[in-house]
């Protein structure tokens, strides 16, 4: 069900079967269901790429129909940072890094291995077809490892909120 | 952005890198390397030449990994107390493995039908305060278990 701007009524309109469900039934069911997507993934990856990279482009990667406005992306798992340089992990909305240069979370390579994460407001999503996948690079070109076979999975999803 | 993909996996990864980058990719192109259940991807920043292409593709191809891992992280040094080093070689298609303890090649162990063998190890003839176990002829990287009193 899809979200359907309700139309303002005046005195004296009569509130028939389908403005009622148009515009409070189907509203409801759309403001309970929202377009929304996730993946949790009990799978170990690493990389050493220094350019933003999807990590998984099947299992990481999430589509959601947008009825256009605010999409929140959440991110959690254990990275264990390269050796040096920063490993930093971002979102990719049709194939846009949404984030500046260091992408959302950027973690020193002194941190070793601990568990991440980030909630990120996405804000002027057109209504549509979106792809949002979980990227990730390493500026040193060190290897990083996203552990999520060894303590709880990576869990990642994307939810249209307004 | 260029990729090279290949399903194999899993891999050791220090290892698989090394050899791509000693194989023949100008260093100026290498971005890096992922790998997941997909299999290895090794970015480039510019299109390889076939030669490149092949040189990636064989360096995968011959990867043979030898992955260890162990029940414990220490062990005692008292001659009792044992740890079990167990090592998956999913690409072999050989039937046992030597593994090297403390720099010594013990005898052959069968590999199971999942491509895997155990031994049992104690920390006696421990020299320092690391027991160190890898594995001869494959891309193995050691496996050090901490010795205590």
């Amino acid at each position: 069900m899809t979200w359907n701007n309700p139309a303002t009524r005046t005195t004296g309109d009569l509130i028939n079967a389908s403005i009622w469900n148009t515009d409070l039934v189907d509203n409801l069911l759309a403001l309970k269901n929202p377009p929304s997507a996730v993946a949790e993934v009990a799978t170990n990856y690493t990389s050493s790429s220094n350019i933003f990279v999807d990590v998984d482009s099947t299992n990481l990667k999430l589509t959601i129909t947008t009825t256009g406005g605010i999409v929140l992306a959440y991110f959690g798992a254990e990275l264990a940072v390269g050796s040096s340089g920063f490993s930093q992990i971002t979102v990719a909305m049709d194939t846009v890094n949404v984030a500046g240069t260091n992408g959302i979370g950027s973690f020193s390579s002194s941190i070793g291995s601990e568990t991440q994460n980030f909630l990120y407001y996405i804000d002027g999503v057109s209504a549509g077809s979106h792809d949002f996948a979980l990227q990730w690079r390493n500026t040193d070109s060190q290897s990083m490892t996203l552990r999520g076979a060894i303590r709880y999975p990576i869990q990642f999803w994307v939810r249209e909120i307004s | 952005m260029y990729e090279i993909a290949n399903d194999r996996y899993p891999v050791v990864f220090d290892l698989l890198e090394e050899a791509i980058k000693s194989g023949g990719v100008p260093a100026a192109k290498y971005v890096g390397m992922s790998t997941g259940p997909y299999g290895v991807r090794v970015h480039l920043s510019e299109a390889p030449t076939p030669a490149e292409q092949t040189a990636v593709e064989n360096a995968i191809t011959a990867h043979d990994p030898a992955l260890l891992s162990a029940d414990k992280d220490t062990i005692a040094n008292d001659g009792a107390d044992v740890v079990t080093i167990t090592v998956w070689c999913p690409h072999t298609s050989g039937s046992s493995v030597v593994f090297v303890v403390e720099g010594v090649a013990v005898d052959p162990v069968d590999l199971d039908i999942n491509k895997r063998a155990s031994i049992e190890l104690d920390a006696s003839g421990v020299l320092d305060r690391s027991l160190s176990v890898t594995v001869q002829g494959f891309d193995s990287e050691t496996l050090e278990i901490e010795v205590i009193e």
